[in-house]
């Protein structure tokens, strides 16, 4: 007959040992994060195939925007906005917003490939506004270069280590592992939401392609150390502290001092 | 000394040693005495070793790292592995921790291990402290000792609050600017302590220095003093028990030192030190290389110390923006949160025995300890002010959490400031009510 | 024969497996050591080896060895009061203290006065503050240059943008720190005193907080709010950057600027109060 704790205990330790497993090797490891819900950048604007731009925008954009792009009390005016924005907000699902009046949050895109470049085209036709930045990620990018601007530009609200963080006023500056490179470039570009455009003087083209390399190294390759809990630092750091100690230690002390011992009969 | 005859017949080699020894010192004596010493066993008595045993990994993990780290801030240009630093001006300091952590093998195991061990020593430290509180073990004659863990504590987050800010990384040097700030608003005094400690105006050259000299020499020759006159007292006063049994103020019941005790606090050292090395190994601590090197003009959020002075960060975020200007001197709004409010916490817990033992009357001696239902008013005040310094400390990670909980910071900085007053409150008359309760229950049982 | 000494010697297998696999742990780990390392191995073979030995001693000494329950009793702490009594005496008897209050009393003044000396190389550490806190570099005609010595032109910064500058000289100076933000013009609603410090619409104040000299390094641009990361301090960039919420409870001090003509931008002086967080005797 096996020993009832002998074979608890080696339970224990088995479970811990799959435990282990799963997170160094098993499923659960530091791996890649699975991609964004976005779409990938777009093609040439001269390769548009589908529904006209024109039908697509007098259905779902020029109630709050206006038919020309004018704008309306319920929507600004798109006139300077360019490729670059309307890609975005297309992309990243924030726009077409359900209603007006609610805060501007990202979602899943609305609209298909076609039917983006389809938008794009027309309303950047409205006005000027950046195009949408060449942003290429590659083995020749220079990660420190971009390491160097992101911490003096982006790091302050979105983290040191990509994970984002709230900004106040009811605004979050987002995380940025999973954002496809375009975007990145995009958003620097126009700045959307509460967030400051910054334009070629401050942030070179060049520096948008680092940029986007070093966030793509960092979703990668920057944790050594095993699993990140989320990126955020000592406030996580603490809280797995706090849980191997209650979980863990607690659990010992009560096992080695606990009531059913053999060696407690008097010899 | 006369010699003692000893007969060879029989004798080990153990024997024989001691024999050599004991000729020599006198000691098998007390030796012996030690051995058959008598420990109470509860699994809640081992909450102290625990922490002395986090002690133990910090100081063994830590003479290695000492021997990679350069405590120097002069300015280097980096160029190892690490693809996004390469090219990159760091301090000396910082360089080699990221040698340390990518090019010295197992060398980030061992800094992940010692930073691991540092959350985990803090955190062990502070259910010690509950559990002595709350079952009345400070009392009589045991002030002494309260006041010498005190000391521990305290030495314990100057040892982690130092650590964590040798790298020299944008995080930590932010946290060293924060500590500028509020030794400036010291009154009257302050700017000549903060240029007395840090050697000049924010940022000075000579602090990673100093910073390294506390960590690994003062702090360390303190600590180990201080544990060393913690265990002789608890060594000579013998410890306390729980009420049942055989236990009576004048008796200790328990197992003998050696082997039982022995063995078992030796299997709890392994299995602490197994505990935070698969941490250690598996969950990344202080990445410094994604925080990059300090730099005065640049910042990242979310900016938090260490757990342990998250709540001293709580109550900065909570602080209200008063700075009153009185007869031309100016208050600084750091001053109540940052000096006051440390103060007075820190203060009354030290001398808590001696608080207690007079608005209770109580000064006479206690082995027995109580559980804590049966002395409702502590059981209330400790609740409180455990209470509060955990709203403080989740009020540290306010914008963190803000972002997991979906509200706005500003909406949960007020109910937090809100919160911090009227919890402590609300925790300590539900305490207090459910002990009432817990006493009642058991007079009648015993009747 | 009973069952008890089987059962004993089940545990003691166990007790002696679990010592087997510490060593192997052990010989695991420096075989990966040897071959390389890598962290996530290395922590969880030790946890193994240490885990296990840990696990061993304690099962050895719960269920192998016999360690009975005893009860010792306790002596009373103190000496016996004829002697504790007799220590004050002894203390005194052969130093005679209490004849020599004169010698004594010196003796006092000496070791105070020798302290005081002694703790003079403390005051080495650091310099006196002087007027360090009350001035940064800035300096009337200084120019505003990047983080790597270039001039900022005013075409460089988007509207509702914003940059870090520092004084032509001193890059990377800390307390001389400064963002310069450019908004539309016509919403700056400054002290009328501080109009002209604003060229249009381009605004620079210290980037130090004034609560705890964090680099208040957030912008909320389409609200015109600096945010300070460490206690999310809120500083309104359209109203002098006074706190909105937060614990700041000063404005983040202007720097005066003006606009040249060849787009770059000098300042005007230096702050006109102390930047970063307060103290004392700040207004003195």
């Amino acid at each position: 007959m096996v020993d009832r704790r002998a074979a608890g205990g080696l339970t224990v330790v088995a479970l811990l040992g799959a435990l282990c497993w799963v997170v160094t090797w098993g499923p659960l490891r530091a791996a890649p994060l699975p991609g964004g819900e976005t779409i990938a950048a777009a093609g040439p604007l001269d390769q548009v195939v589908g529904p006209p731009g024109q039908a697509l925008y007098d259905s779902s954009c020029a109630a709050c925007h206006g038919p020309q792009g004018e704008g309306t009390p319920n929507g600004p005016a798109l006139t300077e906005s360019g490729a670059a924005s309307v890609d975005f907000m297309l992309r990243t699902g924030r726009m077409p917003q359900p209603a007006p009046d609610q805060p501007v949050r990202r979602d899943r895109p609305a609209f298909d490939e076609a039917a983006i470049q389809a938008l794009v085209a027309y309303v950047s036709s409205f006005g000027n506004g950046p195009p949408i930045p060449a942003v290429q990620v590659n083995d020749s990018s220079d990660i420190a270069a971009g390491r160097a601007a992101y911490v003096a530009t982006c790091a302050a609200c979105h983290g040191a280590a990509g994970s984002g963080d709230a900004v106040g006023g009811g605004a979050i500056a987002p995380p940025l592992l999973d954002t496809p490179p375009t975007q990145v470039g995009e958003a620097i570009r126009i700045g959307p939401g509460a967030m400051p455009a910054f334009d070629k003087r401050q942030i070179s083209d060049q520096d948008l392609s680092s940029i986007a390399a070093y966030l793509a190294f960092l979703r990668q390759k920057a944790a050594p150390g095993g699993q990140t809990v989320g990126g955020v630092g000592p406030v996580a750091e603490g809280y797995v502290a706090w849980l191997v100690y209650l979980v863990g230690l607690l659990l010992v002390t009560r096992w080695i001092e606990r009531r059913r011992q053999r060696s407690d009969r008097p010899g | 000394m006369t010699d003692r005859p000893r007969s060879d017949a029989g004798a080990t080699e153990l024997d024989r040693l001691i024999g050599w020894l004991d000729e020599r010192t006198g000691f098998a004596e007390v030796a012996r005495g030690a051995l058959r010493k008598v420990f109470p066993d509860h699994w809640s008595f081992l909450l102290g070793e625990v922490a002395l045993f986090c002690y133990v990994v910090l100081v063994a993990t830590g003479v290695f790292l000492t021997f990679f780290f350069a405590a120097d801030s002069r300015p280097v240009t980096y160029d190892g592995p690490y693809v996004p630093l390469r090219g990159a001006q760091v301090s000396a300091a910082f360089d080699s921790v990221m040698r340390l952590s990518f090019e010295v093998r197992a060398g980030l195991l061992m800094r992940q291990i010692h930073h691991w061990a540092a959350v985990v020593f803090v955190a062990a430290i502070v259910i010690h402290v509950c559990r002595i509180f709350f079952t009345g073990a400070f009392r009589r004659p045991r002030e002494i000792n309260w006041l010498v863990g005190f000391g521990i504590l305290v030495l314990a987050l100057a040892a982690g609050f130092t650590g964590y800010s040798l790298p020299d990384d944008l995080l930590s040097g932010t946290g060293l600017r924060i500590f500028y700030s509020v030794a400036e608003a010291i009154p009257f005094i302050g700017p000549w302590f903060a240029y007395l400690f840090f050697g000049g105006e924010f940022p000075t050259v000579e602090l990673l220095g100093r910073l390294y000299v506390f960590h690994i020499m003062l702090i360390p020759a303190l600590m180990i003093g201080g544990i060393t006159v913690h265990l002789a007292i608890l060594w000579i006063q013998k410890h306390t028990q729980y009420p049942g049994g055989r236990a009576r103020e004048t008796n200790v019941v328990g197992r003998h030192f050696w082997p039982g005790q022995v063995f078992r606090s030796t299997g709890l050292f392994l299995l602490t030190a197994a505990i935070i090395a698969v941490v250690g190994g598996l969950v990344q601590i202080n990445p410094v290389w994604v925080y990059g090197p300090f730099v005065p003009f640049a910042v990242s959020s979310p900016a938090q110390p260490d757990w342990y002075i998250g709540w001293l960060e709580g109550a900065l975020r909570l602080g209200p923006n008063w700075e009153p200007t009185i007869l031309g001197v100016t208050i600084p709004s750091l001053f109540l949160p940052g000096i006051v409010v440390p103060t007075v916490l820190f203060g009354g817990f030290a001398l808590w025995p001696f608080i207690e033992a007079r608005l209770s009357g109580d000064h006479r001696e206690h082995h027995i300890l109580q559980w804590p239902w049966q002395a409702p008013a502590r059981l209330a005040i400790g609740s409180a002010v455990l209470t509060l310094f955990v709203v403080l400390t989740i009020a540290g990670g306010n914008d963190v959490l803000a972002v997991f909980l979906h509200v706005g910071v500003e909406e949960l900085t007020q109910t937090l400031r809100i919160l911090a007053f009227v919890a402590p409150l609300i925790v300590a008359a539900i305490a207090y009510r459910l002990a009432i309760e817990r006493r009642r229950r058991d007079a009648e049982e015993e009747q | 024969m009973s069952r008890e000494p089987v059962r004993r010697s089940r545990v003691e297998w166990l007790v002696a497996a679990l010592f087997g696999l510490t060593a192997l742990a052990g010989v695991g780990l420096l075989l990966v050591y040897v071959l390389g390392g890598q962290t996530q191995v290395e922590g969880v073979l030790l946890a193994i080896a240490l885990g296990s030995l840990g696990v061993g001693i304690v099962l050895w000494a719960q269920d192998l060895m016999v360690t009975p329950v005893v009860v010792e009793e306790r002596h009373p702490y103190g000496s016996d009061p004829v002697i504790a009594a007799d220590l004050d005496a002894t203390l005194d008897e052969e130093a005679g203290f209490t004849r020599r209050r004169l010698l004594v009393g010196m003796l006092l003044t000496a070791l105070a006065g020798l302290a005081a000396a002694l703790a003079i190389p403390v005051l080495s550490l650091g310099p006196a503050p002087g007027r360090e806190l009350f001035t940064t570099a800035w300096r009337p005609g200084k120019r505003l240059v990047g983080a790597d010595g270039t001039p900022i032109r005013a075409t460089d910064i988007p509207i509702d943008s914003l940059v870090t500058v520092f004084p032509e000289g001193d890059a990377g100076s800390a307390d001389s720190q400064t963002l310069l933000i450019r908004v539309p013009p016509g919403l700056l609603r400054l002290d009328p005193s501080r109009a002209s410090w604003a060229p249009e619409g381009y605004v620079a104040y210290s980037k130090v907080c004034t609560h705890a000299g964090c680099p208040v390094g957030l912008y909320r641009a389409s609200e015109r709010k600096l945010i300070c990361p460490c206690h999310q301090s809120t500083f309104d960039v359209l109203t002098g950057a006074t706190p909105v919420f937060g614990p700041a409870a000063r404005a983040l001090p202007q720097l005066p600027i003006r606009l040249q003509d060849d787009g770059t931008f000098v300042a005007d002086g230096d702050f006109p109060e102390p930047v970063g967080p307060s103290f004392w005797n700040q207004t003195s």
